[in-house]
């Protein structure tokens, strides 16, 4: 993608946004950068923002959702949409890292497997991801669509 | 709340002029039944129902900001 398309996409992106949170009635503030190339974060600020994040951020997912599925075409080019609201991605990937860890000693320790919660494709990327040099485990997903959860066995 | 559920199908479905949503007010909540050209409908259902949660998700949120209860129907 040209730098003039892609400032373009970013230009709709943010116009879309904007739209979307004002019809939806919600008091927030849009924030839209390029963080990296090809790569647009959709940023908020705002009074709403507990409403945005509550239930594991399901709001801000299902507006990132939206906007990615309305944007499949450059998404399906290679550009990657991002919503993240008050540092919450890079918090939950803290809490979900220290969630793997202690999940890890304990299969371990007992050799009994530890099952997740039900998450998201990108929360249980991160267990995953946060398990894989450990020794003596391992992981795997079970379970299907909303239900699919993270497992940890003794290797 | 109309104007929101139309912008949301639109922006996903490949005939946008062929949207349209129609708000049915209900003793408990307000319905909002969406009708799409036949081929889009997936585009606004989505895998396992996952765009149809989304567009929900929103517009409970919406509800709670304007102290009403929205249900979406999508038609065929």
């Amino acid at each position: 993608m040209t730098e003039e398309n892609f400032d373009t996409l970013k230009t709709q992106v943010e116009d879309f946004v904007v739209e979307l949170i004002d019809r939806s009635s919600l008091d927030l503030k849009v924030i839209v950068t390029a963080p990296e190339p090809e790569t647009i974060e959709v940023s908020f600020q705002g009074f709403d923002l507990p409403l945005l994040l509550g239930h594991n951020a399901e709001l801000l997912d299902a507006l990132q959702y939206i906007a990615r599925r309305a944007f499949a075409q450059a998404v399906a080019d290679g550009v990657q949409i991002d919503f993240d609201a008050g540092g919450y991605r890079e918090a939950r990937r803290q809490e979900l890292d220290l969630m793997a860890q202690k999940a890890a000693e304990r299969v371990k320790l007992t050799k009994v497997p530890f099952v997740f919660d039900p998450m998201n494709a990108q929360d249980r990327r991160i267990i995953h991801t946060a398990l894989v040099d450990i020794e003596g485990i391992r992981t795997e997903s079970e379970g299907d669509g909303q239900t699919r959860r993270v497992k940890v066995l003794p290797a | 709340m109309k104007e929101l559920v139309e912008l949301i199908a639109r922006s996903l479905v490949d005939h946008p002029g062929e949207v349209r949503v129609k708000e049915v007010e209900g003793p408990q909540a307000t319905v909002l039944e969406l009708r799409v050209a036949d081929g889009d409908l997936g585009k606004v259902i989505g895998k396992q129902g996952r765009t149809a949660r989304a567009l929900r998700t929103v517009l409970n949120a919406s509800g709670m900001k304007l102290k009403k209860r929205f249900v979406l129907e999508i038609l065929e």
